[in-house]
């Protein structure tokens, strides 16, 4: 799976619409992760702590200038790069500690390489210090939906610029190498007026374009040969920080066999602490730099007490300390004598650390090692998580597995088992593999893998489950069922087939690893639904029908979730042949049961099957109800806290909103369908899903057009038109031809309009069908505009058709359309009138008569027009760009913005090119638009032409 | 700042000879200043690249993601 987390989950098929529909649980599918939102609080906390000065920090002016210089110079990088142990984190924090400007913090580590990961993780820490930063985003990047790329920046850059200037560190930074984080990060470092300066502390160079940015004096970098302490801070590190009394000689020969390096230098310190011949030991030191380091290290464990010793090797191991994490590891074996020295027996007479450390548990050690200075880092203001410098714990780790190799497995087994026993199962996995405990391993996996894969794990995972053996990981159906899941929900249909053999092949291994109370028939049940959901996103109806159908059979009678998952393909599926009433059913069992099982997915999903086809269907009341409700139930979610986060995609929540929009459009209210279609349209972008926002900019196109703002009908089909052209479904393609006839008859424009129809393929004689109905009525409306003889045929045609399909939309319009025709026969009209009013009544479907126009007003004034239906004329038209001369002239300044607009320029371009804030460009434009009499950029563009203001 | 000036930590002069796809792009928006490109049969030579360690462990990485096969890194006395 690799490849594809990297692509936008859901993209491809996601359950929008007609046509293709796939299904799918997500986080909650699991009733066990219904217990409590993300469960590593306290960790995640940390990954946002700034990490607090030493004691006795060593002043570092010159660094700090020139870290000062580079932000005032308004440089959007700052680059600490130095291999371990340089002191970049410590220069980074003393640097941020004194800043008058908010600072985000974030430690990353190797889970963090993978885009969803990493910017949710990003977008949080920005969030601690400018809370509206990304808050549009914080919804999809919970819902493990990683929204594209340039979605994602010009949402940030937008943000960060309405926010106040900020500097956000990356600590660690050389654990990311992933593509798409970098050329984000590149993207975002590309717009310096944003107003965000970025810190990377890293071990090696990113592979972002620093030639380039050096060139462009937008740099700023502190390197290895930088943070090496000179002379004058090894006196005041040794010196005034650790009361060493060390002479000048003393000093030279640290520098010359540390070569400055901070870590070293620390360690030499530690190690001179207490000694009466501090000058003999440090003229004594031979060998450099980094051999020095396992040498130094001995010595200052082995000057620590015996119980100290004893912890610092075996709580090695872990990458996060907590006292009661290493309680757990360390007690249940006594403490083992570490190997003798004379300075161990020492330590212990002048009684240091030892009280701190004998019998009062981990956190007596914990603090006495921050109070020593040993290499230990807090990684929270209340003193709960520390970790060791990574330099630190590898010696020791290493020291560990020479001392006491035996241990190892044992140490792991049990910080995995306390990491399971509070809520982090990645740790628990982790620790898990380390002791190479790999049924235990395929256990854990078997209960959080679908909680991890949504929280942004897909790549470790992955990497998880290479580190077994094989053959144990091909025997896990509940992980190959899970891969299984996620691929159909991203879409990547090809890699489910793969993932369902191999859960088909694990049943039948005996001895496959048993979860409880799952049995044979449930893992089959859950394939046949898995198989059921896939072969209806293909498009093959009669197989998934059929799987469905055994998947419902075989799952047990309690096995909601199961149940749910199987009606929601039979509804797809249905949904496809089309068979409406089968369909309602299905995805109304499959509400049901998803709602019992806390599935939020499914049952999202099922309500946007069952919304967009009722809609289709004129079924507005039962599509209102659905949708209403299932937002309804979102919300409140949402509002409790104690509820795991509303994980229900953006896509799914924003198509619904769409046949929203469209319903309040049939009832006239077209300030609320306004309100959906925009919520549609900017949750639908956020994720990049081009078919849901193809259908919100029809429907929008539609209300525009009533209100007589057909310019900006014109604008939003052109959006639509464009989306269609970049990859959408081919079933979008017929309504948007109609919504552009339908357009072009508004305008008069007869021709424009044929035009688009025979363009369609779809021709006047064709069979009507549910997807031809949108361009069949097109061709009514034109015909019966010309007065064409062979109008009444076709609407009696749709008419049969949509009335044996149980189509209604279609067959009122077809109806009205009918009425119109036959005004000369009264008899025949009231027929017809009758007929589309009674759909219409109990649908509340207004608009209908409304979008007919005078002619059909006038009939139904002679027929007699029943109370319910209110026939107000069209909205006045909309102050459209036409007429009236510009009052005010334009600046030269808005001149060259509007140039730079019809030019393509985005706003945080041009407000590069011209060196302002976004936010003057913004200002720029209200302007503009306010000068010109237009709200919109292609108005602007078009007003200033037509005025002769530019070429 | 000391008087040292050939620690193992300090910029030095490498020169990468690799099998892969690079171009002067890369090289202006990559490599520190001063890098020069050329091509000897199918493999190319990065050389005069004046970096420290971090810098040529990052710049190594970054041709190794590309998918370029580093032949040899050598440091210029």
């Amino acid at each position: 799976m690799g490849a594809d987390d990297r692509r936008t989950p859901l993209s491809t098929l996601h359950p929008h619409i007609p046509a293709r529909l796939p299904g799918g649980p997500d986080r909650e599918y699991n009733s066990s992760m219904l217990r409590g939102p993300l469960p590593e609080p306290t960790v995640i906390a940390a990954k946002f702590h700034r990490p607090a000065a030493p004691r006795h920090p060593v002043p570092r002016p010159a660094l700090m200038a020139r870290l000062d210089a580079g932000l005032a110079a308004g440089r959007p990088l700052t680059l600490i790069a130095a291999p371990a142990g340089y002191g970049k984190t410590t220069l980074a924090a003393a640097w941020a500690a004194r800043l008058d400007r908010p600072v985000a913090w974030l430690a990353l580590d190797e889970a963090d390489d993978d885009p969803l990961r990493f910017f949710t993780y990003f977008v949080a820490a920005l969030q601690r210090v400018a809370p509206a930063i990304g808050a549009e985003l914080t919804p999809a990047l919970r819902a493990g939906q990683l929204p594209p790329p340039a979605v994602l920046t010009t949402t940030l850059l937008n943000d960060l610029v309405a926010a106040m200037p900020i500097v956000c560190v990356l600590d660690d930074f050389h654990v990311i190498q992933d593509k798409a984080i970098l050329s984000i990060l590149g993207d975002l470092l590309a717009h310096p007026s944003a107003g965000l300066h970025l810190v990377l502390v890293t071990r090696e160079d990113p592979p972002l374009p620093l030639a380039r940015l050096r060139a462009r004096d937008q740099l700023t970098e502190v390197r290895a040969a930088d943070l090496r302490f000179g002379e004058a801070e090894i006196a005041a590190l040794l010196r005034d920080g650790m009361g060493l009394p060390l002479s000048e000689s003393d000093l030279a020969r640290l520098a010359e066999r540390t070569e400055g390096w901070a870590a070293g230098l620390q360690l030499a310190g530690l190690s001179l602490q207490g000694r009466s011949d501090a000058s003999a030991f440090v003229q004594s030191l031979s060998g450099t730099h980094r051999f020095i380091l396992g040498y130094l290290t001995e010595e200052v464990l082995a000057r620590q007490p015996a119980e100290v010793q004893t912890f610092l090797l075996r709580t090695s191991i872990l990458a996060q300390l907590t006292a009661e994490l290493c309680d757990a590891v360390t007690s249940p074996s006594t403490p083992r004598p570490p190997p003798p020295s004379p300075e161990q027996h020492y330590a212990q007479e002048r009684g240091e650390g030892v009280a701190a450390g004998r019998g009062r548990g981990a956190r007596s050690v914990l603090e006495h090692l921050e109070r020593a200075n040993l290499f230990i880092i807090p990684l929270d203001d209340e003193g709960r998580w520390y970790r060791y410098h990574h330099l630190f714990a590898e010696l020791l780790q290493a020291q560990l597995r020479r001392t006491w190799p035996e241990e190892v497995p044992g140490l792991h087994n049990r910080a995995s088992r306390w990491y399971e026993a509070h809520g982090m199962p990645a740790d628990a996995i982790g620790h898990a593999l380390a002791a190479a405990e790999h049924e235990r391993v395929v256990a854990l996996l078997e209960c959080h893998g679908w909680a991890l894969l949504n929280r942004g794990y897909a790549r470790t995972l992955e990497g998880w489950l290479s580190a077994l053996p094989v053959g144990l990981r091909d025997r896990s159906p509940r992980i190959s069922l899970d891969l299984g899941w996620m691929s159909l929900l991203r879409g990547n249909l090809a890699q489910v087939a793969p993932h369902l053999a191999q859960t088909e092949a694990a049943i039948h291994v005996p001895g496959t690893s048993e979860v409880p109370g799952t049995s044979a028939t449930a893992w089959r049940s859950e394939c046949l639904a898995l198989r059921a959901n896939l072969l209806q996103a293909q498009g093959r109806i009669a197989e998934a029908i059929e799987a469905g159908r055994q998947a419902l059979a075989h799952a047990p009678a309690d096995d909601q979730r199961l149940i749910g998952l199987a009606s929601l393909a039979l509804g797809g599926a249905y949904r496809q042949l089309p068979d409406y009433d089968r369909a309602v059913a299905a995805l109304q069992d499959a509400i049901r049961a998803s709602r019992a099982s806390g599935d939020r997915v499914t049952e999202m999903l099922a309500v946007s099957h069952l919304t967009l086809m009722a809609t289709q269907y004129g079924r507005l009341r039962l599509a209102a109800q659905a949708a209403t409700e299932a937002l309804d139930r979102l919300e409140r979610g949402a509002a409790s806290l104690s509820a795991a986060p509303a994980a229900a995609p953006p896509t799914i929540v924003g198509a619904v909103h769409g046949a929203l929009g469209l319903i309040h459009y049939q009832w006239n209210e077209l300030d609320r369908a306004r309100e959906h279609l925009q919520t549609a349209i900017r949750l639908s972008a956020l994720v990049g899903h081009n078919a849901s926002l193809i259908y919100s900019q029809l429907n929008l196109a539609r209300l525009l057009q009533a209100e007589g703002a057909l310019d900006d009908a014109a604008d939003a089909l052109a959006e639509a038109s464009r989306l269609l052209a970049a990859g959408a479904p081919g079933w979008l393609r017929p309504p948007l031809i109609g919504e552009q006839a339908r357009l072009a008859l508004a305008r008069g424009d007869d021709a424009a309009a044929e035009a688009h129809l025979r363009g369609s393929g779809i021709g006047l004689d064709d069979p009507v069908a549910v997807h031809t109905d949108p361009v069949h009525l097109a061709w009514l409306r034109l015909l019966a505009g010309r007065g064409d003889s062979r109008a009444a045929g076709l609407a009696e045609r749709i008419i049969r058709s949509a009335d044996a399909g149980g189509r209604h939309g279609t067959l009122l319009h077809a109806l009205l359309g009918a009425a119109r025709l036959a005004a000369d026969d009264l008899r025949a009209a009231r027929r017809y009138l009758e007929r589309a009013l009674a759909l219409a009544e109990p649908e509340g479907a207004i608009r209908p008569f409304l979008d007919e126009g005078p002619a059909l007003e006038a009939l139904l004034a002679r027929l007699g027009r029943p109370a319910w239906l209110p026939l107000t004329s069209p909205s006045p038209l909309r102050r459209g760009g036409q007429g009236g001369e510009v009052v005010e002239p334009l600046s030269e300044r808005e001149l060259e913005v509007l140039r730079l607009l019809a030019a393509g320029f985005k706003y945080a371009e041009i407000a590069d090119r011209l060196v302002v804030s976004l936010n003057t460009v913004r200002f720029h434009v209200k302007e503009i638009y306010g000068k010109l009499g237009v709200n919109r950029q292609a108005q602007a563009v078009a007003r200033a032409r037509e005025l002769g203001l530019m070429a | 700042m000391t008087a040292h000036t050939n620690w193992p930590d300090d910029p030095r002069t490498y020169r990468i000879t690799l099998r892969g796809q690079v171009d002067e792009e890369f090289v202006a928006a990559y490599c520190p200043a001063g890098t020069l490109l050329a091509h000897q049969g199918d493999a190319a030579c990065l050389s005069d690249i004046h970096t420290d360690q971090s810098g040529i462990v990052g710049l190594v990485r970054h041709l190794h993601n590309l998918g370029c096969t580093i032949l040899a890194l050598e440091t210029v006395v």
